[in-house]
């Protein structure tokens, strides 16, 4: 007892120890105040200015924001959409996967490592390979779904022009491309579930439908919540899918505005185009801070729920 | 002991830190190099070029300068404006292309060629894309023009036939000399063939009647936007609505993959293509070998591609690089890139070579591709290079579609001249 004491002592006087200490944590901080940090607050300074990246920075105070929240159609449309296709993707993508993960996980089934290897396949698929499968699918004149659709007698659906149509496509890729991944976040979760608590269920007489509902659902919400925060933070970001997709439904720049009636622009898209197609960088700061507000707020409203359902 | 060992550890990580983090500016501070001293110059370049085995064979001859080519077909732009306006790390050679090299006209960040002498090449490359690298009174030179893409039209043969329609070249091109002769011509085969005429109405009409409408269009010579005043703009549009409203546009626009199939099955009977179209044409539809010949476009023609070399001041080794792009893209060796992978010369000098007059393309039809691009290049009027006029072609691409879908055209251009407005404001 006293000998720790002692420890504990000599290591609270040593100095050397404590700068030790810091350097070990440093290279986080390092590289967060290089990559995280210093882009965040040159990002709100930027915002700012009237600046087209090349010449001199006008200064503008609050006008972009302003502009933006006030005089920007376009912006709020981004909003819209990226919360339309956040909406058709991620429940249901969640959904699927825990239902998938409980199938994977019933100790019947043959073969569970070949199914999850199919399962989370399109995660690691080449989002180009990806896209251009889509794009074939979804082909206004030539796609698989339109031709089937007139076979089947029905008219054909214009999957480029259609606002509607083209935000269910983004979604279903969206869910086809991350399904894998949720699944195997929610097997996992599955697994950590102790087995006695089923055996013991069992004895007491409890029907499989009851486990489920008593025993599963209740200890996979953690992992199903992780899902949650997971989709809807990359549902907020979405950037690659709808662009890639459109670049080969409907071809050359247009992709970069979402679509012919900007129906799958989302907020970083929109973002994106701010300042590479519009040459405008202070706008397209102001766009991104407002894109970390929401995220900010996404983010309080999450970890009130959690402790909430923690009780 | 032991204590002095771990702080050694921590200062040896430390250190390897910082000078991780310090690998970003390792640009070596050589002045002007003596002539047997090694240059290294890095090129940033896109697949288009085709400069490769020349860049290869320079190497060889200047055994002292070593070129690090660095080829990025996504990000180019949106990297060398970071370089540049960040201060570091910009190449010393670059390529721009002619869409992009516009934004890029600011005097501060760039050598002016004309002090190494690039005022003497000028003759050497057609007017049209000469002035395009250079600003406003050709007194400040940017870049040098790589290839070039003149505009000629490819047709359908059988769709042409099958609307009684003549479908030798000369005919065709008589033909379709005008605009209006071309709607003409369009209205024909929609009727005897119910096939629309152009893919979409963007590429087929709005595209190449802006770029034909002349230097100042979407802009005038002070940077005022002028699509609401200047009656060509409006006249591309309302020309581009009249085929979308008719059914003359097949609604398969340029590289989607409606679009390809669409090259091979037929269902457009014609579409404008520079010669590196055709290269696209030919990978993407192999099946629609022979259906397509190739004739002049209305209107004379319009270019479409095209880049510039240039040199960002951040460059220590400016003269080298200029040597460089001199020699690699002098008339003699755009000939060559010609030869062997089908770039067409802004040099007009060596279109008079048998590569030209002699060549002909199996794919289409034995079309006389040489002598039709070289006839459609002495065609080209220039295009504004000033002003960043993308945007608002940009924004056209995307909104036509609508129109061509049923919504009311008048609305949609009101709408497309406030946004311009706007974005331009911001």
């Amino acid at each position: 007892m006293s000998q720790e004491k002692a420890m504990g002592a000599r290591y609270r006087r040593n100095r050397g120890d404590t700068i030790t200490g810091y350097l070990f944590t440093s290279p986080f901080f390092i590289l967060f105040a290089v990559f995280g940090l210093y882009p965040l607050l040159y990002t709100i300074y930027i915002s700012l200015f009237k600046w087209n990246m090349l010449g001199s920075k006008e200064y503008v105070g609050l006008r972009n924001y302003r502009l933006v929240l006030l005089d920007d159609p376009m912006f709020w449309k981004a909003v819209g959409n990226t919360f339309i296709i956040w909406f058709e993707s991620t429940p249901l993508q969640i959904f699927l996967a825990v239902l998938l993960a409980v199938m994977l996980n019933q100790a019947f089934l043959k073969g569970k490592a070949i199914f999850r290897f199919f399962i989370f396949l399109p995660n690691i698929t080449s989002l180009v390979a990806v896209s251009l499968i889509f794009a074939n699918v979804f082909g206004v004149k030539y796609g698989l779904i339109n031709y089937f659709l007139t076979k089947l007698g029905a008219s054909p659906i214009d999957w480029a022009a259609t606002s509607w149509a083209t935000q269910v496509a983004v979604a279903l890729l969206v869910i086809w491309r991350y399904l894998g991944f949720h699944m195997v976040i929610q097997l996992a979760g599955l697994q950590s579930i102790p087995a006695d608590l089923y055996e013991s269920a069992t004895i007491d007489g409890a029907s499989r439908r009851q486990q489920f509902f008593r025993i599963t659902v209740p200890l996979l919400t953690p992992t199903i919540l992780f899902s949650t925060i997971i989709g809807t933070t990359g549902g907020l970001q979405l950037y690659t899918e709808p662009f890639a997709f459109l670049s080969d439904l409907s071809g050359g720049l247009a992709a970069a505005s979402g679509g012919s009636h900007n129906q799958v622009l989302t907020i970083v898209m929109y973002l994106y185009k701010s300042a590479f197609t519009d040459h405008s960088f202070g706008y397209s700061s102001a766009i991104a801070n407002l894109l970390l507000l929401i995220i900010i707020l996404f983010a309080m409203l999450n970890s009130l729920l959690v402790r909430r359902l923690r009780g | 002991m032991k204590h002095l060992r771990k702080t050694a550890i921590a200062a040896a990580g430390a250190a390897l830190l910082i000078s991780m983090s310090a690998c970003g500016s390792d640009n070596n501070g050589s002045s002007e190099s003596a002539s047997n001293e090694t240059v290294k110059l890095t090129y940033w370049t896109n697949n288009g070029p085709g400069l490769d085995g020349l860049i290869k064979q320079y190497q060889q001859d200047h055994p002292n300068v070593k070129i690090d080519v660095q080829v990025d077909d996504a990000n180019l732009k949106q990297n060398l404006l970071t370089a540049l306006s960040a201060g570091s790390g910009a190449p010393d050679i670059s390529i721009l292309t002619v869409d992009d090299i516009p934004q890029f006209k600011n005097e501060e960040y760039f050598y002016n060629l004309k002090d190494f002498g690039a005022d003497q090449l000028q003759g050497d490359y057609l007017d049209s894309r000469w002035k395009q690298g250079t600003n406003a009174d050709g007194s400040f030179i940017f870049g040098i023009p790589t290839d070039s893409g003149p505009m000629a039209m490819m047709y359908r043969t059988d769709l042409f036939e099958k609307a009684g329609l003549p479908t030798d070249r000369d005919s065709v091109s008589k033909l379709t000399a005008t605009w209006d002769d071309f709607y003409k011509v369009g209205k024909t085969i929609k009727d005897k063939t119910g096939k629309p005429l152009v893919p979409d109405s963007y590429f087929g009409a709005f595209l190449p009647k802006i770029q034909q409408a002349g230097e100042y269009t979407i802009f005038d010579k002070d940077g005022n936007l002028t699509i609401d005043t200047n009656p060509a703009v409006k006249e591309a549009w309302d020309y581009s609505v009249k085929l979308a409203q008719e059914g003359l546009s097949a609604k398969q626009p340029d590289f989607s993959n409606d679009w390809k199939v669409g090259l091979v099955n037929g269902d457009f009977a014609t579409m404008f293509a520079p010669p590196w179209m055709l290269g696209v044409v030919k990978q993407n539809a192999p099946d629609a070998a022979g259906k397509w010949d190739i004739a002049m476009m209305p209107g004379g023609s319009a270019n479409w591609g095209g880049s510039f070399l240039v040199i960002p001041k951040q460059s220590k080794h400016a003269e080298a690089a200029y040597a460089f792009m001199k020699w690699i893209l002098a008339p003699e060796q755009q000939l060559s890139v010609y030869k062997t992978n089908g770039n067409f010369p802004s040099t007009p000098s060596v279109y008079s070579d048998e590569a030209f007059t002699g060549k002909k393309d199996e794919f289409f039809n034995n079309a006389p591709v040489g002598e039709i691009y070289s006839k459609a290049a002495n065609k080209v009027t220039l295009m504004d290079a000033i002003h960043t006029w993308s945007d608002f072609t940009t924004t056209a691409q995307q909104v036509l579609p609508n129109v061509e879908n049923g919504a009311d055209p008048e609305q949609t251009w009101t709408d497309l001249v406030k946004q311009i407005k706007s974005t331009l404001n911001r």
